[in-house]
């Protein structure tokens, strides 16, 4: 392993609900990674697996419940108050119609984290800011300045996110789906940009959350899949897209629309959750939807075994790989 | 007769300056038939299918063309007089079913709505029915009782197809019916309508941006790009040959499990402001291939065997090469 530039350890979120009587929301249980230097780490799981509450911890939106957070060694318990380390984490949000001002040029929303981080005046700024809208493309640079976000499309306001992540300079993006909410086609262009701008080193870390396997190939070194706030799987994303050991993870895979694969898919179908609502407190989270559940998955929670390869999987019943 | 026949079709939004967003659209769709309908953002999908249920609301307006369902004429008559045909003739399936589903209302309540408007089947046989839609769909039954805010997405999402399948109606209209859901429980859906559709038949007009869904549901798939038609084929056809470049490009923008993922790619450009006129092909300026001759006119949509393709540069030489293949140019009536 490279110099790990963030690392999280037992890293726990657990909400309260505010009406009494309701019992707390464990949205991330204890999970452990490490992120290096140059590298891409994928968050994979569906709604209320807990990885946007991990990007929002890591940029000190949340606070964490328990567990740490290191960047480069160094403790951050309130990354918030923490300039320093806010600099070199920028984040890309899921929306791009919530994620700008409406009533900032773009111009303005890019030149305040230049001021803000890197120590330039407003004019001095002016060529990093044409410089950022040139980077994620929005060319010629000139007519996007004085644009707000209404008169930008969907894709065209994603790279508009993008630029301002890129604007400070930071050493780690975290991007949260950060093209979920696009059409396919300009999905396509958004993914394109952010592959081009890591092969660059334009990003030097990024960490990758999403709910979509196949994006996590295009971008990701590594995934780690999450389901209900718990790791289940994590390894090299070649590994575990071409070898998928968790039932969760093979699920995951199976449900990937593919039109060269018309024939009906029997496994996904068998995967019906026994009772959504119902919370285990012991056993593996997964036990109640998997196809493979032995008595001791209701009982015992799987530990997170990591084999020689560095490959890790959480379950009883596919062992150690 | 088709089941439902478009004829020349435009829907306009505004008056003042109109932006036209279904530009003279005509498409067939035949009995339990499954016909896929893409196209990006903006491209006039979602309005052509509301228009095409008659649920085109101010300020958009038909200002041209004709729906013609079971022989009826959906486009002459009056909204009382659509009444009756609704849920019973044309169910819709919307985007969330939270926006479907009325949030104060129990489903039974909602369920029981639709049947006693159009039936006048007994309490007996219409909670026999509710019981019976909930199972086609896989949701457990005492979802009756409860109401939409305690459903899950997919769930929610399920009981609106439940509620569409109520009065077996010939045809569904279903506008991106999983676009707002997680990967597996879209897969759950998806299988779940590959199912319906063997153990009972009707028609359904899938509405999405995701060319990978549609394909693998759909019978036929129709593209739209800038309010219009521009290919139309068989799925597996389409697959393996598409014809229009737009319809090329949407499908290298789809990642792909097996090949290296690394050389997919997006399709740079916008589409046309549809509040000005259009001169020539509306995907000129984001085409690879376009050439002067596409930038003066508008191209026809073509019609070849069954497919058509509204493209002068690949819709001629498809033409060329079918022709050749039927037998050396000797068989001229394409």
């Amino acid at each position: 392993m490279t110099e790990s530039i963030l690392q999280a350890t037992a890293l726990t979120k657990v909400f309260r609900s505010t009406r009494r009587g309701r019992p707390p929301v464990t949205a991330v249980n204890r999970v452990s990674f490490s992120l290096s230097r140059g590298q891409v780490l994928a968050l994979v799981g569906e709604s209320g697996s807990g990885k946007t509450t991990i990007g929002r911890m890591l940029t000190g939106i949340e606070a964490p419940t328990d567990g740490k957070m290191e960047w480069e060694g160094t403790a951050a318990t309130n990354v918030r108050v923490d300039k320093r380390v806010n600099q070199r984490v920028q984040m890309v949000f899921q929306d791009p119609y919530a994620a700008l001002n409406p009533f900032n040029t773009i111009e303005y929303t890019l030149t305040r984290p230049v001021v803000n981080f890197l120590g330039a005046n407003r004019l001095t700024a002016s060529d990093r800011v044409r410089e950022l809208l040139e980077t994620v493309r929005l060319t010629p640079a000139n007519s996007y300045l004085n644009k707000r976000p209404h008169e930008l499309s969907g894709g065209q306001r994603q790279r508009v996110v993008i630029a301002r992540a890129l604007a400070a300079a930071p050493d780690v993006i975290i991007a949260d789906e950060p093209v979920s909410m696009l059409d396919v086609s300009i999905r396509a262009e958004v993914l394109r940009l952010l592959y081009d701008l890591l092969q660059d080193r334009r990003v030097e870390s990024m960490l990758y959350i999403t709910h979509d396997l196949l994006s996590a190939k295009l971008l990701a070194d590594q995934v780690m899949v999450l389901y209900k706030g718990h790791t289940v799987e994590m390894g090299a994303t070649d590994d575990i897209l071409g070898d998928p050991i968790h039932p969760y993870t093979r699920l995951l895979l199976s449900s990937i629309p593919n039109p060269r694969m018309r024939q009906s898919k029997t496994i996904a179908a068998s995967y019906e959750p026994v009772k959504t609502e119902s919370r285990i407190t012991e056993g593996c989270p997964f036990a109640p939807r998997c196809p493979l559940v032995m008595a001791i998955c209701w009982d015992e929670r799987p530990k997170l075994d990591m084999n020689s390869s560095g490959r890790s999987v959480a379950c009883h019943a596919v062992g150690n790989p | 007769m088709s089941l439902v026949t478009v004829e020349n079709l435009s829907v306009e939004y505004g008056k003042a300056h109109p932006t036209r967003a279904v530009r003279n659209v005509s498409l067939q769709i035949e009995e339990n038939e499954f016909v896929g309908l893409v196209g990006e953002s903006g491209c006039g999908k979602s309005t052509l299918g509301f228009a095409i249920a008659r649920l085109e609301r101010p300020p958009a307006r038909i200002v041209e063309g004709r729906v013609i369902i079971n022989d009826l004429v959906w486009t002459d008559m009056h909204t009382e007089d659509l009444l009756p045909h609704r849920w019973q003739d044309v169910a819709i399936v919307l985007q969330s079913g939270m926006n479907a589903l009325n949030p104060v209302m129990s489903i039974e309540f909602q369920f029981r709505d639709v049947m006693i408007q159009h039936t006048r089947m007994s309490s007996k046989e219409i909670l026999a029915r509710s019981y019976e839609v909930l199972d086609m769909v896989g949701v457990p039954r005492d979802a009756l009782r409860r109401y939409p805010h305690e459903l899950s997405g997919g769930m929610k999402q399920r009981v609106a197809i439940a509620m569409a399948m109520l009065l077996k109606p010939q045809l569904i209209i279903m506008d991106e019916p999983t676009t707002a859901l997680d990967m597996v429980v879209q897969r759950q859906i998806l299988e779940n309508l590959k199912l319906l559709r063997q153990q009972q038949a009707f028609s359904v007009l899938f509405i999405s941006h995701d060319l990978g869904v549609v394909l693998e549901l759909a019978d036929r798939v129709i593209v739209m790009y800038a309010g219009q038609i521009v290919e139309s084929q068989e799925s597996m056809n389409l697959l393996h040959q598409p014809m229009h470049p737009y319809t090329r490009a949407l499908l290298r923008s789809l990642p792909d499990a097996g090949a290296t993922a690394k050389t997919f790619s997006g399709i740079p450009g916008t589409p046309p402001d549809l509040g000005k006129p259009v001169i020539g092909c509306a995907f000129a300026p984001r085409c690879d291939l376009a050439q002067s001759a596409c930038t003066s006119s508008e191209p026809e949509l073509l019609k070849i065997g069954t497919s058509q393709v509204r493209c002068i540069m690949t819709g001629q030489e498809v033409d060329r090469d079918r022709i050749n293949l039927a037998g050396n140019g000797a068989n001229q009536s394409v």
